[in-house]
């Protein structure tokens, strides 16, 4: 498997994981997943992903830290406030695990490049905080074939799930057709969000983003899983693949990427991803 | 009785996250959410997801007596 010592030391306790071992620390680091949204979702998501030794990992955001992003986006400091926000989470990266090699987008993705990127990658991690992107990323993951490990937050709830279109399992838009209309559903900027939740989803993709690189247990592929933590309640809802979906349906009327505007200023630089 | 789950926008706006509804059975979602709305006027208007017992339904899908009924927006929040 050609590991250092140090890495055999690094990985111990996965490697000793039977349904890792050494052939699965070794998937790892072959492993290239992009992770859409160095935010709320993409700290923790990355963290946890450049822990495990993922060899190769994309950020694409074109923010900068803010202040008011830290009682959350758990990547990033206060030193680093003012600085672009993929550059300050590359850093964090290359602190934890020098093995990860961390390729930064410092920009928003849009039709013209998001295609381009995620051909670079195996896997697919959508922690961004607008509807644009969110189906930017969907229909541009089900083009590419790639698995689209997609979570999302409001306020003390959220949504996970694992698109494989391209295997048979639902897309984003089997669920949610289209984006809501302008203002239905609020930013976390309008809205709130409870830190530590951005912590159990953005945990929760990376998760499920290592079971699909190890292949092991199973996916949330067909099922979305709801979370309160008002509650302390965790839900799975059987999905679908929708027969009559404009993307991965039978007879598709979405063949390129769609660019959709904004709701609201506001809403952008929001939740900061 | 058919027990409502409500989420995300939808909760907030209605001040609802769970509710029973006496209502005539079978009904369709789309019968169910007229209901909904004279009972909570505030009830948001636009495409969500559906489920019925946890699995993945439609407008024109069935609800019967002791059916538990989620309706989910999308989150965008990252």
């Amino acid at each position: 498997m050609d590991f250092t010592e140090e890495q055999i030391e690094r990985y111990s306790r996965h490697i000793i994981l039977p349904e890792v071992g050494g052939r699965g620390q070794r998937k790892l680091l072959d492993a290239r997943v992009l992770v859409v949204g160095a935010g709320g979702l993409g700290s923790p998501a990355l963290m946890y992903l450049a822990a495990a030794g993922v060899g190769t990992v994309g950020i694409a955001d074109g923010d900068r830290v803010d202040l008011s992003n830290l009682q959350r986006q758990i990547i990033h400091s206060t030193p680093r406030v003012g600085t672009p926000k993929a550059l300050s989470a590359k850093k964090t990266i290359e602190e934890l695990n020098p093995d990860v090699e961390v390729i930064t987008y410092n920009e928003r993705l849009t039709r013209e490049n998001i295609r381009e990127v995620i051909r670079g990658f195996h896997i697919v991690l959508d922690g961004s905080d607008n509807f644009p992107t969110r189906f930017l990323v969907n229909d541009a993951a089900f083009f590419e074939h790639r698995p689209l490990v997609s979570g999302s937050m409001f306020r003390f709830e959220g949504q996970l799930s694992v698109f494989k279109p391209h295997e048979g399992s639902p897309c984003y838009r089997c669920l949610y057709p289209e984006p809501p209309p302008p203002g239905l559903v609020p930013s976390c900027q309008e809205a709130g969000v409870l830190g530590a939740l951005a912590g159990v989803i953005g945990v929760l993709q990376a998760v499920e983003t290592i079971k699909e690189i190890l292949r092991i247990g199973e996916g949330l592929s067909g099922r979305l899983l709801i979370f309160d933590a008002l509650r302390m309640d965790f839900r799975k809802v059987r999905v679908r693949k929708d027969p009559g979906c404009r993307l991965c349906g039978k007879e598709p009327s979405i063949k390129e990427l769609v660019t959709y505007e904004e709701s609201c200023e506001l809403q952008r630089s929001s939740c900061e991803t | 009785m058919i027990r409502v789950l409500l989420f995300g926008v939808l909760a907030t706006k209605t001040g609802t996250k769970e509710m029973s509804l006496e209502i005539e059975t079978p009904v369709t979602i789309e019968g169910l959410i007229e209901e909904l709305r004279k009972r909570l006027p505030s009830l948001p208007e636009g495409e969500f997801l559906f489920a019925i017992n946890e699995e993945q339904a439609s407008k024109e899908s069935i609800v019967h007596d002791g059916d538990t009924v989620a309706v989910m927006p999308p989150f965008s929040g990252g």
